[in-house]
C-alpha cells in the first residue's frame, strides 16, 4: 500500500484569501504536514524563507497588489541552495494559457488550476515526488526545473544548451556496418560446443 | 521527503484532508454569499472603475464554490472572470450585471434545487459571454 510521509515537512502557503489559506491548511495538514506557514503577502513569505528551510511551497500568483510570480523568481534566483530548488506548486483561479506559461517561466514545478480539492493536491504532491527533471540555471535568466517534460534532442539546426547535448554532428562511420549475424553473436549468449 | 518511513497511507491522508476541508464548508458557503453581495454592491457603484476588485472577488467565488461542490456558481464566477479578462470586458456593465444576477440566482434555494432552472441560467451566461466577452488572444484553459 502506497504511503506518504509529510510529518517532518515544512510547507509554506502564500495566498491573499484567508478562506483559501484555511482550505489549503486543512488539506496539507490532513496529508500529514505538521509545520505549515500561512502568508498572505510576499514580505511575510520571504521572512519565512529567510528563517527556515521549507520543503514545499504552494503559491497563488494573484496576490492583492502583488505578483506571486515575482516571489517564485526570487526563491529560484536569490535564495541559496538547496532552498532555491524547493518544489513550488502554483495554484491559480481563473487560468489562461498565458497564466500557465508565466508560472512555468517563473520556475514553478507545477501549475494547478483552482478549485483545489484534497485529491488534486495529493496527486500533485505525489507527482512532484516522482518528478525527475533537472534543475536548470540559464545565464540569460531562467532558473528552475527543466521546462521540457520530454526530451527529444535539441531542435534541428540548433546546438543544445545541455551539458550532455552532442555539440557536433555525428560523422560518417569509420567501419562497415555489422551484419545481423555479427550483432546476434555479440548480444546472444550461446552455449559452447566442444 | 515523501518516502520517509512511517507516515500515512495515501487513502488515510486523503480521507484526513477531506475531513479537514469539510469542517470549513459552512464558513466558506457563507463567504461565497458575502463575496457575491460585495460584487453586487461594487457593480452597482460602477463596474468599470471597480473591475479589478470585482475580478479578484469573482476569482475567489470561483475557487471557494468549486471546492465545496457549488459547481454552477463556480462556473458563473469563472465566466465573469473571463468576461473581465477579455478586451474591454470591464466596460460591459450590462454583461457584468447579468453575471452577478446569475450568481445570486444560483444561490437561491429554489433555483439551486431545480436542475432545469440552473441549466437555463448558465445557458444565458454562455450567450451573454458569446455576445460580449471575446477572449481572442488569451484563450482560457478548458475546464
Amino acid at each position: 500500500m502506497k504511503r506518504i510521509n509529510l510529518s517532518l515537512a515544512s510547507v509554506l502557503l502564500l495566498d491573499a484569501s484567508d478562506h483559501n489559506l484555511d482550505i489549503l491548511t486543512q488539506a496539507v495538514k490532513g496529508l500529514g504536514a505538521q509545520d505549515v506557514h500561512r502568508c498572505s503577502n510576499i514580505a511575510d513569505a520571504e521572512r519565512v524563507i529567510n528563517r527556515i528551510a521549507v520543503d514545499l511551497i504552494l503559491v497563488d500568483p494573484n496576490l492583492k497588489g502583488e505578483d506571486g510570480h515575482k516571489f517564485v523568481e526570487w526563491v529560484r534566483r536569490s535564495t541559496p541552495d538547496p532552498m532555491r530548488a524547493t518544489p513550488i506548486i502554483m495554484l491559480s483561479g481563473y487560468s489562461t494559457i498565458t497564466t500557465v506559461n508565466r508560472a512555468r517561466d517563473a520556475g514553478a514545478n507545477f501549475f494547478v488550476a483552482k478549485p483545489i480539492t484534497p485529491k488534486v493536491l495529493l496527486d500533485r504532491v505525489l507527482w512532484i515526488g516522482r518528478d525527475a527533471r533537472n534543475f536548470i540555471e540559464v545565464s540569460s535568466g531562467y532558473c528552475g526545473p527543466e521546462r521540457r517534460f520530454k526530451f527529444e534532442g535539441p531542435p534541428p539546426g540548433c546546438e543544445g544548451r545541455r551539458a550532455d547535448d552532442l555539440k557536433a554532428p555525428l560523422g560518417d562511420s569509420s567501419a562497415p556496418n555489422m551484419s545481423q549475424d555479427e550483432v546476434n553473436f555479440m548480444i546472444k549468449p550461446q552455449r559452447v560446443q566442444l | 521527503m515523501l518516502a520517509r518511513p512511517g507516515g500515512l497511507t495515501v487513502e488515510q491522508a486523503l480521507a484526513n484532508a477531506q475531513r479537514g476541508v469539510e469542517t470549513l464548508r459552512a464558513q466558506c458557503t457563507d463567504a461565497v454569499d458575502e463575496t457575491i453581495a460585495k460584487i453586487c454592491a461594487l457593480t452597482s457603484q460602477g463596474a468599470e472603475q471597480n473591475a479589478k476588485t470585482i475580478y479578484a472577488l469573482s476569482d475567489e467565488v470561483f475557487a471557494l464554490a468549486g471546492t465545496f461542490g457549488m459547481a454552477d456558481v463556480s462556473k458563473a464566477a469563472y465566466s465573469l472572470c473571463a468576461l473581465l479578462a477579455s478586451d474591454e470586458g470591464a466596460k460591459k456593465g450590462a454583461a457584468i450585471r447579468v453575471h452577478v444576477e446569475a450568481m445570486k440566482a444560483l444561490r437561491n434555494p429554489v433555483v439551486a434545487a431545480d436542475a432545469v432552472a440552473r441549466a437555463k441560467v448558465l445557458e444565458g451566461l454562455v450567450n451573454v459571454s458569446k455576445r460580449f466577452g471575446k477572449v481572442e488572444n488569451d484563450k482560457p484553459l478548458a475546464r
